[in-house]
């Protein structure tokens, strides 16, 4: 996609000049690129709102949500206050979950890194509910908190922990061997060790594992208050679809979307304010 | 000094022979403690909380009366009907992405931002436009799995050796010979490991699709058992379902394995 990506020679045994030379026509073409070809997302997308919006005319029920429809329920949708009262409470149960899922999900998983024993004592809950669908657990949590947004907030820290357990554990049995030896060498003492070694050799792990976490917050807030129906966009979106409001349902999956980039777009930040030196995401 | 070194060469020798041994014991050990918790907190809280034993026996009864086998099976079908479209068309469609530049121009930023949309929450949606039959149900699973796939597949596919490529020009090769004898084995491990990860996404689509369409299924069963607070049951469904999870998790593993000796890395 980025030039640099095009101009990558997949063939290393390339010598070095014709590489240079295709990099440049290449790069010649890409800029000769006539219109149409660049425009060619834009179509692309009016031709797919058109295709919907006529199937969405077609249909004789009026069920399906279309693109014009959504774009007229927008304003409305925007001025009501139930709507944002309600993407207040998800948005707030998300970031809750993120703060304190991932703050005991990286203090567990240094220490399930760091010792192995205890690794081994923890690896099959750690493993399996880990690999496990969230939803599957909401039936039991719901027994235990009941119908109530008690029971979110528990779903969503789970849901925020063992990402964060798994990738922090990871990254802090990771740490660099030859530095570890120098500082034992150097007879630094533990605390320091942990605070002055294994944190930043962690923290671009760490921060993976905060990524992924927000993509399971996000889907076990909506699971819980679909099942449990707790305010929130969850049930903004079952409500509006069982009373036949499609399209403002479809306003808030797309709010949904929004929540999800800006939340990436934030650890991005984060992660280069807190990890300068660490240029790529890991994995 | 020789023989302070000595005691921890043979002391590291030591703990290398014994070490997949003291793993095993201490998750035994991590096993039987959970157990004990367990036992005693269902012991404490029979309502809410059941005993190791009770739950053994819920599950049981539930094989006993054929309801789980049924349920695995409607879960089965989904999930295998979900997971072999999101196969078909995640892999075909990033090849041909990867052989036709103009469609990956014009719909590669579309699968990004498709992916960003959490199939849960379509869930009331698709309820309402396409139904709560097993299409609808598979269109779930379909949606949940293949976006892994098709943007593994399509990055693998993009970094076919430019070389091999051109040589199948110069023989004019059929388009589909190309497919089969170049694209298809060279995108083969990267495409295995989107399927590994679909693996996992499809298992989670289909409770999706249990618990918000239709309810039947493991799913169905879980949320009725759930309903009636029927806690022995729903605690073995759930250790189920994890044990479920752990060993589809197992076979995308062992998959991804088999196709990774011909990965051909590409060099950044």
């Amino acid at each position: 996609m980025t030039p640099t990506e095009q101009a990558v020679s997949p063939t290393g045994s390339d010598p070095v000049v014709p590489t240079v030379a295709a990099t440049a026509t290449r790069r010649f073409a890409r800029e000769r690129r006539p219109l149409w070809r660049r425009a060619l997302p834009v179509l692309t997308a009016l031709l797919l709102l058109g295709v919907w919006q006529a199937l969405a005319f077609s249909d004789q029920s009026g069920l399906t949500p279309s693109p014009l429809g959504i774009a007229v329920a927008v304003p409305a949708v925007v001025a009501s206050p139930a709507f944002w009262s309600a993407a207040g409470e998800t948005s707030l149960a998300i970031a809750q979950g993120i703060v304190i899922g991932c703050t005991l999900g990286t203090v567990l998983g240094v220490i399930v890194g760091r010792f192995s024993w205890f690794r081994h004592l923890t690896a099959l809950y750690v493993s399996g509910l880990y690999a496990m669908p969230l939803l599957a657990i909401v039936p039991l949590i719901t027994i235990w908190m009941g119908y109530s947004s008690t029971a979110r907030f528990v779903v969503v820290v789970i849901a925020a922990t063992l990402p964060s357990i798994v990738s922090t554990a990871d990254g802090a049995r990771r740490v660099p061997h030859d530095l570890e030896d120098a500082m034992v060498v150097l007879r630094v003492s533990p605390s320091r060790r942990l605070v002055d070694l294994v944190l930043p050799a962690t923290l671009p792990y760490i921060m993976a594992g905060i990524n992924v976490a927000l993509g399971r917050v996000i889907v076990g807030a909506v699971a819980v208050e679909f099942l449990a129906s707790v305010p929130g966009l969850g049930t903004f979106i079952l409500t509006s679809a069982r009373s036949f409001h499609q399209n403002e349902a479809f306003v808030g999956v797309l709010l949904l979307v929004v929540i999800g980039v800006v939340g990436h777009a934030l650890i991005e930040r984060l992660r280069r304010t807190v990890a300068p030196w660490q240029t790529s995401s890991v994995r | 000094m020789a023989d302070t070194s000595s005691r921890t060469a043979s002391r590291a020798g030591w703990a290398r022979l014994t070490r997949p041994a003291t793993s095993g014991a201490l998750s035994v050990i991590g096993l039987i403690l959970g157990l004990i918790a367990w036992q005693v907190a269902g012991t404490a809280e029979p309502v809410l909380l059941a005993t190791p034993a009770r739950s053994f026996d819920a599950f049981v009864a539930l094989i006993g009366s054929g309801e789980l086998g049924r349920a695995l099976g409607e879960s089965g079908v989904i999930f295998g009907l979900g997971l072999a479209l999101s196969i078909v068309v995640g892999v075909g469609y990033g090849i041909l992405l990867a052989r036709v530049r103009w469609l990956r121009e014009a719909t590669g930023w579309l699968i990004f931002a498709l992916q960003a949309v959490p199939i849960v929450a379509l869930a009331p949606i698709i309820v309402v436009v396409v139904g709560f039959g097993i299409e609808a149900k598979t269109l779930v699973v379909f949606l949940s799995a293949v976006f892994p796939i098709l943007i593994n597949t399509m990055e693998g596919a993009k970094h076919t050796p430019t070389a091999l490529l051109d040589v199948t020009h110069i023989y004019r090769a059929r388009e589909w010979r190309i497919w089969l004898d170049l694209l298809l084995p060279h995108t083969a491990p990267f495409a295995m490991t989107g399927i590994r990860q679909g693996i996992a996404m499809a298992f989670v689509g289909t409770l999706v699709a249990e618990f918000f369409l239709d309810a039947n299924g493991i799913g169905g069963l879980m949320l009725a058992a759930s309903a009636t607070f029927d806690t022995p049951s729903v605690l073995a469904l759930t250790v189920l379902t994890a044990v479920i999870a752990v060993a589809l998790i197992g076979i995308g593993r062992l998959l991804e394995r088999a196709t990774a000796p011909w990965r051909e890395e590409p060099e950044e």
